[in-house]
C-alpha cells in the first residue's frame, strides 16, 4: 500500500568525487580566463547556489535545513569569505612582506608564519577529510549551513 | 542481549553529528590562534626591518644610529625649555645668553647637544643697523658631552655692530 501523506524526500547528496570534478572545473576554468571569466560567471550563477563548476556538473548548494538553493549572500560567504578566512592569517604577513620589497624575518616571525600556515593547513586537511565522511559535508558547509546535491538525472 | 537492540532501534533516535558542534569551535580557536601568531609575525617583522634600516642608514652616513635619529628626523621633544632646535640639526638647540665682554662688543650664546660631539662649531653674523653682515664671530670647542651645556662668546672685532644672527652650528 502507497502512502497518501506527502513526505519531504531527502536530497540526493553530490558524491565527494563530484565535487572534486566541480572544484577542478572551476579551477581549470579560472585558470584559461585568468580569473575573470570565471568570477563574472561566479557573480551570477551563485545566486542559484552554483559555481561555473557546480552548474557544468549539475550539482547545487541547498541550505541544510530549507533544502532550498543557496542565495548569492551565502554562496558568497561560502565560496568567499571562509576561504579567506582559512588562509588570511599566513597570506597576510606575506603579502605585507612582498609589499615592502623585503622578507627580512626574525627568528620568531618565520616560526609564528609556519605555526599560521600550518592551522591554515588544518583547516583545509580538515574540509576535505570531512568531504570524504558520512553526509559528505566539507568544514565550510558546516559553518555556511549548507549541503551539496546532485541534481543530474540518471 | 537482542531485547536490547531492539530497544534501542524503537527509539526515535537521531545520531549528533559531530562535526556540526565542532565546526564552529574548530573556526574560532583557529582563528583566534591565528590571529596571534599572524600579529606576532607582523610585529617582529616591522621590528626587525627597523632594525635593518637603521643599521643600513648608519653604515651610508658613518654615523651611529643615535646620531642618524637627529639627521632623519626633526625630534625636537628632548629640547628644554628656551633653547631652540637648529634648524639644519635638530640633536642641536641653543639660545641668547647674558654675559660681560671680556675686550670687544660681543654677544653670548648656550649650547646643548642632546646626543654630544667631539667637535663643535658655531658662528655668529653681526649686522649693522641697516641690517647688512659686516663681520662674523665664531667659537669652537673640542667636545661637548650629550645634554652638556656650552656658553660661548662671540666677538665682533670691529666694534660697530648692532644685532647678531646665529648663522651656523656644526655638532659632529
Amino acid at each position: 500500500m502507497i502512502s497518501q501523506d506527502t513526505v519531504i524526500t531527502e536530497p540526493r547528496l553530490a558524491t565527494p568525487q563530484h565535487r572534486i570534478a566541480a572544484a577542478l572545473v572551476d579551477l581549470g576554468f579560472s585558470f584559461v580566463t585568468l580569473g575573470i571569466g570565471a568570477f563574472v560567471w561566479s557573480m551570477v550563477v551563485w545566486a542559484q547556489g552554483q559555481t561555473p563548476g557546480k552548474k557544468l556538473l549539475k550539482i547545487r548548494v541547498l541550505d541544510a535545513n530549507t533544502h532550498m538553493p543557496a542565495n548569492w549572500l551565502r554562496m558568497f560567504i561560502r565560496q568567499g569569505l571562509i576561504p579567506a578566512a582559512f588562509n588570511i592569517f599566513w597570506y597576510l604577513p606575506t603579502i605585507i612582506n612582498r609589499a615592502t620589497g623585503s622578507y627580512g624575518f626574525s627568528t620568531l616571525g618565520a616560526i609564528c608564519l609556519v605555526i599560521c600556515f600550518l592551522i591554515s593547513a588544518g583547516f583545509w586537511i580538515t574540509d576535505f577529510v570531512w568531504l570524504l565522511m558520512k553526509g559528505h559535508r566539507r568544514l565550510v558547509d558546516y559553518l555556511a549551513n549548507t549541503i551539496v546535491v546532485n541534481e543530474a538525472t540518471n | 542481549m537482542e531485547n536490547e537492540h531492539n530497544f534501542i532501534d524503537q527509539q526515535e533516535y537521531e545520531p549528533v553529528d559531530f562535526r556540526k558542534k565542532i565546526s564552529w569551535k574548530i573556526a574560532v580557536a583557529g582563528a583566534a590562534l591565528s590571529l596571534i601568531f599572524s600579529a606576532v609575525t607582523i610585529g617582529t617583522y616591522f621590528s626587525h626591518r627597523s632594525e635593518q634600516q637603521s643599521a643600513e642608514a648608519a653604515s651610508v652616513f658613518g654615523t651611529d644610529s643615535s646620531a642618524l635619529g637627529g639627521l632623519t628626523t626633526d625630534d625636537t621633544s628632548w629640547v628644554p625649555a628656551g633653547y631652540t632646535a637648529w634648524s639644519n640639526d635638530s640633536t642641536v638647540a641653543w639660545k641668547w645668553a647674558q654675559g660681560s665682554c671680556s675686550e670687544y662688543t660681543c654677544n653670548h650664546a648656550t649650547f646643548i647637544s642632546e646626543n654630544g660631539c667631539s667637535n663643535f662649531y658655531a658662528a655668529v653674523n653681526f649686522l649693522d643697523a641697516s641690517g647688512s653682515v659686516i663681520g662674523y664671530g665664531n667659537a669652537t670647542l673640542p667636545s661637548l658631552q650629550p645634554m652638556q651645556t656650552a656658553t660661548l662668546e662671540f666677538d665682533d672685532t670691529s666694534d660697530s655692530s648692532k644685532t647678531a644672527e646665529m648663522s651656523q652650528i656644526n655638532c659632529y
